[in-house]
């Protein structure tokens, strides 16, 4: 074979597979794959700060469905990208990052920007790997592949040693490892079939893992051949289209209490690809009093983790829901009674939005944001009150999606998870909704968008404050509001406009629509400024680690009727 | 005691995920034995409470490049089925 350098092997290993974006940011330890970069066939995104470039290559994986790569420098570039890779481990989205490393003569020395990124990477990553030779790149670059595709998503990644990258490979490994095998089993179908087939009351709970499968379509034929509501979770949500009769909305700590009742009243839960963390289940003694639970996941682990005495079937939700689809009876016209009764109580959760003009209230934004954005934007939601606020109110339907850190809750990930978003489908407007607080602490990325012409447009649901931690230490810290609200916050618009982008400062309802209208007309970057009313918490609300009696309600009219009154919804 | 024992691919790194799996679920390890052998790495963990050894087998049978991961019956004296002494 031809004499190749390292870092030329990995990018020709890395692209073989179909990988052919990289998001990052060179330094010393790296310079020689970016070198070979500059005379690649790969789309280049230089970020401004790693965690950004890693939630970047992340919302890139989330629509694409593949992985985007990572590339950062040793040292200070790999311990930022911990938390990118954290956000992504815990979310299973398959990112593919490559640390740069000191030489390997320089290792074990505290040389400059050394920094021991192989084990700092161990408990964030589904696996990662060290090479001490450029022959055994494309080995290294296949299994990384096949470990962050194969069952369940995840990131993995590769550290590379300076002299690695620079150095010439006399012979190549061999590049292929076999494929991988995931766990399938389905011992469990017949007592699920039986429960699925003699359940009285249903529902289908939709978590993150069925996004992976994009197989909202098969759900609902599932859901409307059982006679099933279905119900998501904040990490499900945009699996499943919300304007379905059938579909119930966001459930969890801020979600719909339509869909708490309905999983109160539910003899059967099919769980498909969620892990039951505790921000879905609350309180797990209070949670399904009266249901069995089929768990569908394709991690063996996940099943009966958070939950126990479940029925479960291990393999893709896509597998697993047209199988049960193909054997089920169709019960739909038998579970009347319930579907009306779900319908009913969806229809009571319908919430008054009709609030004055000034101040402008969250939910009202949100009810905007739905109304005008399009039928297939992607929605990134970055970390706080606005993030459950949409979860709550945002309705996703046709091909809508909604993306978001939901397992770590990364504040800064809504906005370059964003740019990622775009750049895996230009055609579809990207939208990314985010915190006065989160957006500082990745606004930096907007200058990344403005200079690779990517035209995001971020809504900052500004209500000067860190408004989540506000809100609990209203409710749970005897109002000590202390180091959230912010005493002078920047002018979005402006910012925007001095990046190179374009702005609007928006003050008053009537003045949300016309903003919502520009921002999806602009091709450049765009960021609405949104004065909300700090005042309004995202409720109803179940504390943390506490069960459904201890919810505040606030103004949520379920909080006013009486369980006599619920007794005959839909009767 | 119970012993956990894990035959796994020579990876490196599957030693430090295998002690991290312990002790992000606060499970102590009283004992540890490993081994780099020509077929693999062999490791051996010793803990007090059968539910633990539980509750952490199967993300160790998780790990890539874990081929197996049991409790074991170990007799005194012995590891890997070679006396220590
Ligand atoms: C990186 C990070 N640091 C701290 C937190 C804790 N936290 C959760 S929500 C929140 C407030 C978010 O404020 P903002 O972005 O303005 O959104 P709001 O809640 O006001 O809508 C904070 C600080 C976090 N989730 N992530
Ligand atoms: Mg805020």
């Amino acid at each position: 074979m031809n004499v190749i350098k390292g870092a030329k092997i990995l990018l020709e290993s890395l692209y073989e597979r179909g990988l052919d974006t990289v998001f990052g940011i060179p330094g010393g330890a790296n310079l020689a794959i970016y070198d070979e970069l500059f005379s690649s066939n790969f789309l280049n995104i230089l970020a401004r700060q790693e965690a950004s470039a890693v939630h970047m290559a992340d919302g890139y994986a989330r629509v694409a469905r593949k992985p985007a790569v990572c590339l950062v420098t040793s040292g200070p570039g790999a311990t930022n990208m911990v938390t990118g890779m954290a956000t992504a481990y815990v979310d299973s989205s398959p990112v593919i990052g490559i640390t740069g490393q000191v030489s390997t003569r320089a290792m074990g020395r505290d040389s400059f920007q050394e920094s021991d990124a192989f084990d700092l990477m161990i408990p964030v990553t589904k696996f990662n790997f060290k090479v001490k030779s450029p022959e055994e790149i494309p080995i290294t670059v296949d299994k990384a592949y096949k470990v962050s595709m194969t069952g369940r998503f995840g990131p993995v990644s590769i550290d590379v040693p300076a002299d690695v990258a620079m150095k010439d490979a006399t012979s190549r490994v061999s590049g292929k490892i076999p494929e991988l095998l995931y766990e399938t089993n389905f011992e469990a179908l017949s007592q699920a079939l039986h429960a699925l087939n003699s359940s009285q009351r249903p529902v289908i709970l939709v978590g993150g893992g069925a996004k992976w499968d994009d197989c909202g379509a098969d759900i609902m034929k599932f859901a409307e051949k059982m006679g099933s509501p279905v119900i998501t979770t904040v990490m499900g949500k945009g699996a499943v289209p919300e304007d379905h009769p059938l579909s119930m909305g966001t459930t969890g700590m801020f979600g719909r209490w339509s869909t708490q009742q309905l999983m109160n009243e539910t003899d059967l839960v099919i769980a498909l690809g969620t892990r039951f963390s505790d921000r879905t289940t609350s309180k797990t003694s209070d949670f399904l009093p009266s249901a069995k639970v089929i768990h569908v996941d394709i991690d063996g682990r996940e099943i009966g983790k958070n939950v126990d005495g479940v029925i479960g079937l291990t393999g893709s939700c896509i597998e697993i829901v047209s199988l049960l689809n193909s054997h089920i009876q169709d019960y739909a016209g038998k579970r009347i009674q319930w579907t009306v009764r779900a319908a009913s109580m969806k229809s009571f959760c319908k919430c008054d939005i009709n609030y004055g003009d000034q101040p402008l209230k969250p939910q009202k934004l949100i009810y905007e944001m739905s109304r005008l954005l399009p039928d297939d934007v992607i929605l990134t939601a970055d970390v706080g009150q606005h993030q459950m606020f949409a979860a709550h109110y945002f309705e996703t339907r046709g091909r809508r999606n909604f993306i978001t850190s939901g397992g770590l809750g990364t504040m800064g990930f809504g906005l370059p998870a964003a740019i990622g978003a775009k750049i895996a489908a230009p055609d579809r407007k990207v939208v990314s909704l985010v915190g006065d607080g989160g957006f500082q602490m990745t606004f930096s990325e907007f200058s990344t968008a403005v200079e690779n012409n990517v035209p995001v447009f971020i809504i900052v649901m500004n209500n000067g404050s860190l408004g989540m931690v506000r809100q609990f230490q209203k409710q749970f810290y005897n109002h000590h509001i202390f180091s959230t609200d912010y005493e002078k916050g920047p002018n979005f618009a402006k910012f925007a406009e001095a990046m190179g982008g374009n702005g609007v400062v928006v003050e008053k309802a009537s003045e949300v629509a016309d903003a919502i209208k520009a921002g999806l007309k602009s091709d450049v970057p765009f960021v609405a400024d949104v004065r909300v009313d700090v005042m309004e918490d995202c409720l109803p609300m179940i504390p943390a680690g506490a069960g459904r009696s201890s919810v505040v309600f606030g103004k949520c009219k379920w909080g006013n009727i009486s369980n006599g009154e619920i007794a005959n919804f839909g009767r | 005691m119970v012993k956990l024992r894990i035959l796994a691919d020579d990876e490196e790194g599957t030693l430090q995920r295998a002690i991290f799996e312990f002790s992000k679920r606060n499970i102590p390890i009283e004992g540890l034995f490993y081994r780099r052998g020509t077929s693999g790495i062999t490791m051996q963990f010793s803990l007090n409470r059968e539910e633990d050894a539980q509750k952490v087998l199967r993300n160790l049978s998780k790990i890539y490049g874990v081929r197996n991961a049991e409790i074991v019956l170990v007799k005194e004296g012995e590891i890997f089925g070679e006396s220590i002494l």
